[in-house]
């Protein structure tokens, strides 16, 4: 973008921002959603341009003024500035998209080659029956736009694997596993471990389920399943068996999209090494360490 | 000795009437390891990707002293 769009853009930021009283009876400068489409349109640039340049000058688009104190504007521009890939828009993978977009992270990288199907009616965020048939990656994008028009989106409606990974996910701050397998986890670790970025990892059976960051240099999946040969997904596997309700994917996602912020924001305490397990229908939320011996 | 063993998603089904909200208590007479254990309450081994001892990691013949949490686990995929 040249130096004279930008002067262009900021200057009529300001002029279209102003000030609004939050939840707790604060004053803030805030630019509402309905100026930031239309500054994006005269100046021909993305939503995500007009966002960033108004969180530079400290002003909050509107939507974003109920994350304060928790979010700060400052933190608010990081996320912004943030890519994050996630791969699968299923069960996971769609919950952790439209938290992610409303959030606030700048640019998502979207994979999924499935279409949606009835079957995944009892538990997949984006699939309504008017997504039936449809293509998860094409209306992740769509869903994603709807939330929130400054998130840029890629999305590839492709199976990942070693041939087209690199290309799609180098650059990603932090990538997602959003998939329903373990042999194509596997292949998801080693391209993380390669390209040297964290890993979300998360997974689920009835309900119950698990979340564990894995960081490059980390033993990671191996932990979780052994030696990945010995990982043949079959009808008799947990989760095929169980089945897997709405319930469990919605809060598994919420805590993988925590554990994005967390490193992105370098907050918190990320579980790494460490397996978070829930079970939901005890209500029992435990961490587990793996030893570095094991 | 006494262990608390609590049993994961698919491992729940080998012991009648477990109640995933208490575990299952086991008393033992002497020291024993955690295949031994799996074995003595009709758990296939082969069906374990994970244990955890009070919380932490542990392999297959690690050996347990008593008055400690069992947490079994099988390897779960789904998304």
């Amino acid at each position: 973008m040249s130096a004279k769009k930008q002067i262009n853009i900021q200057k009529l930021i300001r002029s279209k921002s102003k000030k609004a009283g939050d939840a707790a009876g604060r004053e803030a400068l805030v630019l509402e959603d309905a100026h930031a489409l239309k500054i994006a349109k005269e100046c021909g640039c993305k939503v995500y341009d007009v966002y960033v340049n108004a969180l530079k000058e400290g002003i909050c688009p509107y939507r974003y003024l109920r994350n304060r104190e928790t979010i700060s504007l400052k933190e608010q521009l990081r996320l912004a500035e943030s890519r994050v890939a996630v791969i699968g828009a299923g069960g996971l993978g769609g919950q952790v998209i439209l938290l992610l977009a409303r959030i606030g992270i700048g640019h998502l990288v979207i994979v999924d080659r499935d279409v949606f199907e009835e079957t995944n009616l009892n538990r997949q965020a984006l699939c309504s029956n008017n997504t039936l048939g449809k293509s998860k990656a094409k209306e992740a994008l769509a869903a994603v736009g709807a939330v929130n028009p400054s998130v840029k989106v890629s999305a590839y409606p492709v199976k990942l694997d070693f041939s087209n990974a690199f290309e799609m996910l180098s650059g990603s701050d932090v990538i997602v596993d959003g998939l329903d397998n373990i042999s194509d986890r596997f292949v998801l670790e080693e391209v993380c471990k390669k390209l040297g970025i964290p890993l979300i990892h998360g997974a689920l059976a009835g309900f119950e389920g698990r979340v564990m960051t894995i960081f490059p240099d980390d033993p990671g999946l191996k932990n979780l399943y052994g030696n990945k040969k010995a990982n043949k997904n079959s009808s008799k596997s947990p989760e095929a068996v169980l089945g897997i309700p709405a319930l469990t994917p919605c809060l598994i996602a919420t805590l993988q999209a925590m554990e994005v912020l967390k490193i992105i924001l370098k907050r918190g305490e990320i579980f790494k090494n460490a397996m978070l397990y829930v079970d939901l229908e005890t209500g029992l939320m435990n961490d587990f360490v793996f030893e570095k011996n094991e | 000795m006494s262990l608390k063993i609590l049993l994961s998603s698919s491992l729940r089904k080998y012991i009648s009437g477990y109640d995933p909200a208490k575990g299952m208590s086991f008393s033992v007479d002497e020291e024993i390891t955690v295949e031994e254990l799996c074995e003595r309450i009709n758990i296939p081994c082969d069906k374990i990707k994970i244990i955890m001892v009070n919380g932490k990691s542990k392999p297959m013949d690690h050996v347990l002293k008593g008055d400690e949490r069992v947490g079994l686990f099988p390897p779960i995929g789904g998304g």
